[in-house]
Formats: C-alpha cells, sequence, structure tokens
C-alpha cells in the first residue's frame, strides 16, 4: 500500500510496503544546505520509522546532483543497510548516471528505470 | 521580410492561415502540407518561424517541434491547437515550442503571437549572435563565507557559460558540478576548517558549526576569490581560499571499496570527472580547473 508521510520543499517522501521512496527536489541553484537540514531529519525519521527496511531514491526530479546528494544517499544506505535492508535508485539522468558511476555507487546499488523496478528490486510490490 | 512556415494537412486550414497571414505586410507566407515537406522547405526558404497544425498523418506536429528543435534550434514553433489536443501541446510546449493559438481563436491571436515570438527570438538570437564573437571574458568574485552565495554565483556562472556558448548544456552542467565542488571545499574545508568528520555528525550541529565559524576569527574575515575566464573554446575557473591549504595527494581514496561506506570526500573526484584539468597550488589553498569544448555549440551551428 502507498502513502505520502511528507513533501517538503526540497525533498518528497513516499512509502510502498517495507520502503521508503524519497525524492529529491533540489539542484545547486536552488538551496542552500541549511535550507535541507530539517526536511533531512524528516527522510532520516522515515526511514527508522517500524516497518521499514529499503530505501529507494527517486532521482526524477533533479536533471543533476553532486556530493551533497551523494552523501544523503550515503547516509540513506547505512540507515537502511543498519534495519538488514538495502538501497537502489531509479529515473536518473544521464550526468546523474556519471556522478553514480565515478563514486562507484553503480556497482553498491541498483540503477533502475523506473521506480516500479527499483521497487521489484527490493521485494516490494509496486501501487 | 521574415518568412512564416505555416504547416497543415488540410488545404483549407492552409488557406485560412495563409489569408490570415497576408493581413501583415511584414510577413512572407510558405506551406508544407505535412511534417516531413516541411523539414525539407525548412532548409529552402530558412523561414523565421513555424506554425504548425498538431494532428496530421504521418510525422504529427510534435515530432516535427522534436525535430525542429533538435535540427534548427534558431526557429521557433508555434502550436496551431485543438480540441482535444491539449496534452499532445502540453507536450510539445515541453519539448520546445515557443508558444500555441487554439484553432477557434487564430483570427483574434495568430497575428499577435506570431510577431511576440518573433521579437522575443530576435532579441534571443541576437544575444547568441554576439557571444559568438566573444573572444575572452573574465569574472572575479570576492565572497564572504557566505553558504547562501554558492547557488548564487552557480547560477550566474551557469547563465555565463551558456550564454557564451562555451559548451553544450549537458558540459556547462558538469562544469557547475564541479564549480559547486570546488567552491564547497574552498568555503567549508578551506576557510572554515571544517572536517570531514564534523560533516558526518549531526546536519543541525553542523550547520551551527558552520554558522559559528563564520562569524569568528580568524575564519571569519577570510574571503574565497573566485575567478572565471572564458576564453574560446575553453573555460577555466579559480578557486583560492584563505585557510591553511591542504595535500591533496593525502586524500584518501573515495571510490576504494574500503571508503564507499564513508559519507564525504567526494568532492575532489567530482571536479577531476566533470573538468578537463584540475590542479593545485603548492600550498593546496587554490585550485585551478579547466573545460575545453572543441566541439562547437548547438547555438553556432546554425546559420541565421
Amino acid at each position: 500500500m502507498s502513502s505520502a508521510p511528507g513533501s517538503g520543499k526540497f525533498v518528497r517522501i513516499d512509502k510502498q510496503g517495507e520502503a521508503v521512496v524519497v525524492a529529491p527536489l533540489f539542484t545547486f541553484a536552488s538551496f542552500t544546505e541549511a535550507d535541507l537540514v530539517a526536511e533531512w531529519q524528516a527522510v532520516q525519521h522515515e526511514i527508522d520509522a517500524p516497518g521499514v527496511k529499503h530505501v529507494i531514491v527517486d532521482l526524477g526530479e533533479i536533471p543533476y546532483f553532486g556530493s551533497t546528494v551523494l552523501e544523503w544517499m550515503v547516509q540513506m544506505w547505512k540507515r537502511a543497510k543498519a534495519k538488514g535492508g538495502s538501497l537502489a535508485t531509479c529515473n536518473c539522468s544521464k550526468i546523474g548516471r556519471e556522478v553514480l558511476h565515478a563514486a562507484r555507487f553503480d556497482t553498491l546499488w541498483g540503477v533502475f528505470d523506473s521506480r516500479d523496478e527499483a521497487l521489484k528490486s527490493v521485494g516490494q510490490t509496486p501501487a | 521580410m521574415p518568412t512564416v512556415l505555416v504547416v497543415d494537412d488540410a488545404a483549407v486550414d492552409r488557406k485560412l492561415v495563409g489569408g490570415l497571414l497576408s493581413k501583415a505586410e511584414d510577413l512572407r507566407v510558405e506551406f508544407a502540407a505535412s511534417g516531413t515537406e516541411a523539414l525539407t522547405k525548412i532548409e529552402e526558404v530558412w523561414p523565421a518561424i513555424v506554425v504548425t497544425d498538431l494532428v496530421m498523418p504521418g510525422m504529427t506536429g510534435l515530432e516535427l517541434v522534436q525535430q525542429i528543435v533538435e535540427r534548427f534550434p534558431r526557429i521557433p514553433v508555434v502550436l496551431m491547437t485543438g480540441k482535444g489536443t491539449e496534452e499532445t501541446a502540453v507536450q510539445a510546449l515541453k519539448a520546445g515550442a515557443a508558444s500555441y493559438v487554439p484553432k477557434t481563436a487564430l483570427h483574434t491571436y495568430l497575428l499577435e503571437t506570431i510577431h511576440d515570438v518573433l521579437d522575443l527570438f530576435r532579441s534571443k538570437h541576437s544575444h547568441e549572435r554576439l557571444m559568438d564573437c566573444l573572444t575572452r571574458s573574465e569574472f572575479q568574485f570576492r565572497m564572504d563565507n557566505d553558504p547562501e552565495m554558492i547557488p548564487s554565483l552557480i547560477g550566474y556562472v551557469q547563465s555565463l557559460v551558456t550564454s557564451a556558448g562555451v559548451c553544450d548544456e549537458s558540459s556547462v552542467i558538469r562544469v557547475c558540478i564541479a564549480l559547486e565542488e570546488a567552491l564547497r571545499n574552498g568555503m567549508f574545508h578551506g576557510n572554515l576548517e571544517l572536517t570531514s568528520e564534523q560533516r558526518e555528525g549531526d546536519a543541525e550541529e553542523y550547520q551551527k558549526l558552520v554558522a559559528d565559524r563564520a562569524s569568528r576569527e580568524p575564519y571569519a574575515s577570510r574571503r574565497l576569490n573566485v575567478t572565471v575566464r572564458i576564453a574560446d573554446d575553453t573555460g577555466t575557473f579559480v578557486v583560492r581560499d584563505q585557510g591553511p591549504g591542504f595535500d591533496p595527494t593525502k586524500l584518501p581514496d573515495p571510490t576504494d571499496p574500503e571508503n564507499l561506506e564513508k559519507v564525504s570526500g567526494r568532492g575532489l573526484l567530482l571536479m577531476r570527472t566533470f573538468m578537463d584539468e584540475v590542479s593545485f597550488n603548492s600550498t593546496g589553498n587554490q585550485v585551478t580547473m579547466v573545460k575545453k569544448c572543441p566541439a562547437p555549440c548547438p547555438a553556432g551551428e546554425v546559420a541565421s
């Protein structure tokens, strides 16, 4: 079952079974890190909630990203791993894939063309 | 005199639009009965603007828009929309169409819309041509340690490099990703001397630390000097902080499997990934990044 626990200015959060789907909405010309702190804490809260194991990062809303988003992703991945879950990404742009590849994260996380594929990869049934 | 290319498979509609446009003494009108014919005609008559129906047999209006945007980016397209084509019109506008006029309101709005779009593109084209003539420019910024200035500077450089036509759109984004990393490194690690370990702690505490150091000596009076130099096909970006510097050779390799779980430390990696050259001065508080784009940018490829 899908629900929408939160949608802020910089990130949208959905829940799908045991997975939290996090969609960053910011690019570098639109935010400062201080702007993100409150919403980042909300993301952490959702991942730490009971019944949540996996994180899907939907990158479809941002055509590009740098180390700030990578840092978020590593932190989310570590939280999911601590609960026996995993992280997968989806809807990544060409440049976004270059960023993931440069950091070698494409060897650690699934990179999928759609949210449904990403959800299936962590054993969740898409809505 | 600008030429308007009218594309519609229905002869009666071509006649109707031709009649409307003939009222304007400053426009010449050409016609095409299909998207395929329109593409051929564009290369023959080099219209200033294309006005097209959306629903046509063979190549649709949406496909025609996509082709024109890709092959003739300096020619604007105006859509003529009918009932039931709203969704396609939205897609065509997203694909790059300049405007639209409902078929039921052609009499009222078509000429006005064509003139508005032509004026807009003339101004844009003129600016692009001027930028094509740009051989060298240099900007220098001296910034205090206010993180809010980073997105502003990135946004400015993005528009500067785009309008100068140094490289294509995706390369501009790569430049901006690298520049953002360099600015963050210089401001947070250089001037404010914040460590990766501090960054990996509580996000709120880290932001407090940033604000505290930005207002306290010796950090507060340090500045970030940024130079953006554009010359022909090369962009050079120099970021110099006033911190103690560091030895880039001592940084751990973030792609080493042992380091993949580390939260931070990927800024320099992204700078090296997206720039052609990255070098530091001997004290490690100045990075120089070079982006070379030998291929001509799309805006320079099409004859006016």
